[in-house]
């Protein structure tokens, strides 16, 4: 997936990389397309623009013609692989039969696919994805196929050709004749017709037979078993004869039939530009279908791009189809993610549950697939360009390193890259560690990206500390949370009574929308919320609260007791 | 009735021809039932699953009779074997998977000429082609296959299912029998009495895993996908189970391990069908297939290559015997390539 991801897993972490493999091509032309695919970076805004308007107007014509795409998608799905016909071509190599019918049915392909473009109005299509007439080459490998292609070295390529298989298969018919009368004749004679293989099995016992057989012109004996003996008919002189000039006319036939696939060869090797140009706007129009058909299931919008000025990262109602998929496949409902964040660093903060770490891979997920060509699952996008993006969220251990360990090796990546314009999501950093270096280590971290970064590069922070965006002077934003009503709170307190203390209460309430915090905006208690919904003893839960209303006074005993320990 | 009478009244649209050996007829029974059905106004599609070793015969360097499509014939091969045939066949198609001998071609023979056949080994492929070739304007289509080569005659590939044997077979006339009957009766295993376990043992096949049916009837299901190299492990979960439902091979080791390991005298192992069991003798374990083949025949060739040859009718009549003695019913038994008759005569010197 080449440099655009920055970090070991980023393109998997936000969900681009099973999409991307998912994105099911129906022709080998348009997996080759699809293999040499790159994302458009920085300075390619107008070519992106380009790709971006093709879908949305291929878009529009497939609502209009769903018959015709339907059969434009049939045909592509039976293009056989032309590209080993061209490797062969290139090489000026001769093409077997089985390649000249690959090249003869890839013609007939185009002559299908140009048909229903003109149906559904060809300029409503990239010229690239339009592939060139090979109307010529159809007629001249394909003769006399009527709907279904058809190659075969027949008499037509040849009159000397014709007249060499005429001849052969009347000497063939002469030498059957010939050789059914010389078996008749030793029916005749021996009452026994020769069988498969011109053969005849004599058994032992009938000694007279054998020796008859023995002294017969037309028989010659081939082998002996323990029971019998067999003898095979023997061709007669003019048998013999016929035979040899039937190999004769055998191997004239073969050379000739030879000289007309070299000829066809060479044809072909004269058309080899649009050929090669034929397979590859298949291809591309494959993979321009690929896309639209993502496109329309997503409901997918095309991104509006700022070219320089007002870099800001907009995001309306936007969707990861993965998550989208698993909560509704639980049952549950899916609450889209809306973020406008301007270049530089924000932090967010919010309950554990609260869909911190799905916000920092939607947005990553909706940057990739808009920079790759692709329209986003969204009601609305605004960005510009990057050069890479990073994301590592929290995640396991790897052998022989710790979490931590794995976070600091993989976040060298974006500072190496600190003079590109990146999109550098982070998930609570230092989380594995002692918490008062924990913050110090993320709030360096994120000061020398306010400092360094010329380009205008967007950096996502999620945290749970509540003090990191005024300590660096960054926006802040917060997953609104849990904000239950009083009726909510009641039917809280009545599942606690009959026992249920789920997950799916949280679910249910728990409001994902990222609200911009002020100076005032109180800390939501959401930790302690999540804990006693999640079922924690009540007197822990209590004893929590307690500590927490000693607030400021228990949170320096905490950071003192860190800094004593070290 | 003839051999192509029987074949003809199946009604079966695909036909598997499997060897147990080489040398024992089965191209020339291929190639007898091809000319055949074409001359009674069929279309054939000819196929093979995997490759049927040379052309050149390495025991006795004779040129190995090659299949000869009729007329008009369907058939599939590689494009690395096709050589000269390829004068002949109008090509059609060129699947794109490529194999050892090149991407598969099909094609119409536009002119009779001996043709090798390479096709696919899986029974999943093997089937897609049968299906191509029926859809193309195949009457009947006939597989090639051999005993390792088997997928050939799975209920999921063709139909019904001819076996070929012969004096190449086995050392003596009773060996011979002998093996013929034990395939033909573990190829005439059929579905579970009980309605009831033949259904669960369907939902049992879909689950992937080697699973267990309890006195219950509850599924219980391992947590091995194949039984190779956990026969010890998975027989050892049996507990009071009344059948296990294999997906996948049956090893041998499987089915006598489930002998000793089991009680229950009316313990069964239940198979997707009887291509996928592997086993020389009768395990002494009840066994059951989901999809049953259908064997329509025997055919026997009398003549080793070794120069030794049997007397046919007692060949004939010793299988049948044999065979019958086995699953106590007859099955048809033809004699191929006997020098005594003609083609014509291949067909029913005896049925039992």
């Amino acid at each position: 997936m080449g440099k655009f991801f920055a970090g070991e897993a980023t393109a998997e972490n936000i969900g681009f990389l099973k999409i991307w493999e998912n994105l099911v091509l129906r022709s080998a032309p348009g997996r080759r397309v699809k293999a040499r695919a790159r994302p458009r970076l920085p300075g390619e805004e107008k070519e992106l623009e380009n790709d971006l308007e093709e879908i949305v107007s291929v878009c529009k014509l497939w609502d209009t013609y769903p018959d015709l795409f339907e059969r434009l998608c049939n045909v592509l799905e039976s293009v056989k692989d032309p590209f080993y016909a061209i490797a062969l071509l290139k090489d000026e190599k001769r093409l077997s039969s089985a390649e000249l019918f690959v090249v003869g049915h890839l013609a007939f392909t185009v002559t299908r696919v140009l048909s229903i473009l003109k149906e559904i109005g060809i300029q409503g299509f990239p010229p690239r994805a339009i592939p060139p007439s090979l109307k010529d080459l159809e007629r001249r490998l394909l003769p006399g196929s009527a709907g279904q292609p058809v190659f075969y070295v027949s008499d037509s390529y040849s009159p000397e050709l014709s007249r060499v298989r005429a001849e052969r298969k009347n000497k063939e018919k002469m030498w059957r004749a010939e050789m059914t009368k010389e078996a008749q004749a030793v029916e005749r004679l021996l009452g026994r017709r020769p069988g498969l293989r011109e053969e005849i099995a004599i058994r032992k016992t009938s000694a007279d037979l054998i020796e008859k057989a023995r002294l017969m012109p037309e028989l010659g004996e081939i082998r002996e078993t323990v029971t019998h003996v067999h003898f095979r008919l023997k061709a007669t002189a003019e048998a013999v004869k016929l035979e040899r000039e039937i190999n004769r006319l055998r191997q004239r036939e073969i050379a000739l039939e030879e000289e007309v696939v070299s000829t066809l060869s060479r044809e072909v090797h004269a058309k080899l530009g649009e050929i090669e140009g034929a397979a590859w706007a298949l291809g591309e129009l494959d993979f321009l279908l690929a896309k639209v058909e993502l496109a329309r299931r997503w409901r997918a919008v095309k991104p509006e791009i700022a070219e320089t000025s007002g870099r800001v990262l907009f995001l309306e109602d936007a969707f990861h189809p993965a998550v989208k998929e698993e909560v509704e496949s639980r049952g549950g409902r899916y609450q889209p993610v809306s973020v406008e964040i301007d270049s530089g660093v924000s932090v967010i903060t919010g309950p554990n549950m609260g869909g911190k770490t799905v916000t920092l891979a939607t947005v990553g997920l909706c940057v990739a697939l808009a920079q790759w060509g692709l329209l986003v699952p969204c009601r609305a996008m605004k960005f510009s360009l990057y050069d890479y993006i990073y994301f590592q969220p929290q995640t396991g251990e790897k052998p022989g390193l710790s979490s931590f360990a794995v976070e600091i090796v993989s976040l060298k990546e974006p500072l190496s890259r600190i003079h590109e314009r990146g999109l550098v999501l982070l998930d609570e950093v230092g989380r594995g560690t002692n918490p008062a270096q924990g913050l110090a280590l993320y709030a360096a971290l994120l000061s020398y990206f306010m400092e360094n970064d010329r380009k205008g590069s967007t950096i996502i922070a999620t945290t749970h500390y509540h003090g990191l965006a005024s300590m660096l002077g960054v926006p802040h934003w917060q997953v609104t949370g849990l904000v239950p009503s009083q009726d909510d709170l009641q039917d809280l307190g009545e599942r606690w009574i009959n026992g249920a203390r789920d997950i799916k209460w949280l679910y249910e309430h728990m409001d994902y929308r990222l609200q911009k915090v002020g100076p005032d905006t109180p800390t939501p208690q959401d930790a302690l919320l999540v804990a006693r919904v999640l079922g924690l003893e009540e007197e822990v839960v209590r004893k929590a609260e307690d500590f927490y209303l000693l607030g400021r006074g228990f949170q320096e005993g905490v950071r003192g007791s860190a800094s004593s320990r070290n | 009735m003839n051999l192509v009478d029987l074949v003809e009244k199946s009604g079966a649209r695909s036909i598997a021809v499997v060897g147990t050996a080489k040398n024992v007829g089965k191209t020339v029974t291929m190639s007898y039932l091809a000319q055949e059905l074409a001359s009674r106004g069929l279309v054939l599609g000819l196929v093979s699953s995997g490759r049927d070793g040379e052309s050149i015969d390495s025991l006795t360097g004779e040129p190995k009779p090659s299949v000869v499509p009729p007329e008009g014939s369907w058939v599939a091969t590689a494009e690395g074997v096709l050589g000269e045939a390829a004068a002949f066949i109008e090509i059609v198609d060129v699947l794109e998977r490529v194999g050892l001998f090149g991407r598969l071609v099909v094609g119409r023979v536009v002119e009779q000429a001996p043709v090798e056949l390479v096709g696919p080994q899986s029974a999943r492929e093997l089937s897609a082609l049968v299906k191509k070739l029926l859809a193309f304007g195949a009457d009947v289509v006939l597989v090639d296959g051999a005993l390792d080569r088997r997928a050939a005659a799975s209920p999921k590939v063709t139909e019904a299912s001819i076996l070929a044997t012969g004096a190449s077979s086995s050392a003596n006339l009773k060996t011979i029998a002998e093996e013929i009957a034990f395939l033909t009766w573990l190829w005439s295993r059929v579905p579970p009495e009980s309605r009831l376990i033949e259904t669960l043992s369907r939902k049992a096949m879909a689950m992937n895993v080697v699973t267990f049916i309890d006195q219950e009837f509850l599924l219980r299901p391992t947590e091995y996908p194949t039984c190779l190299g956990f026969e010890e492990e998975i027989l050892e979960e049996s507990g009071d189970s009344i059948a296990v439902v294999v997906p996948g091979a049956v090893s041998e080791k499987f089915l006598s391990e489930a002998r000793a390991w089991t009680e229950r005298k009316d313990f069964a192992v239940i198979a997707r069908d009887a291509t996928c069991i592997f086993a020389a003798k009768d395990p002494g374990v009840k066994l059951h297939v989901i999809e049953p083949i259908n064997l329509l025949a025997i055919t026997v060739n009398p003549v080793s290559y070794r120069g030794m040859s049997y007397e046919p009718k007692e060949m004939v009549r010793t299988v049948s015997a044999a065979v019958r003695a086995a699953v106590g019913r007859t099955v048809p038994v033809f004699d191929v390539v006997s020098g005594e008759k003609s083609i014509r005569g291949v067909a029913g010197v005896a049925m039992g």
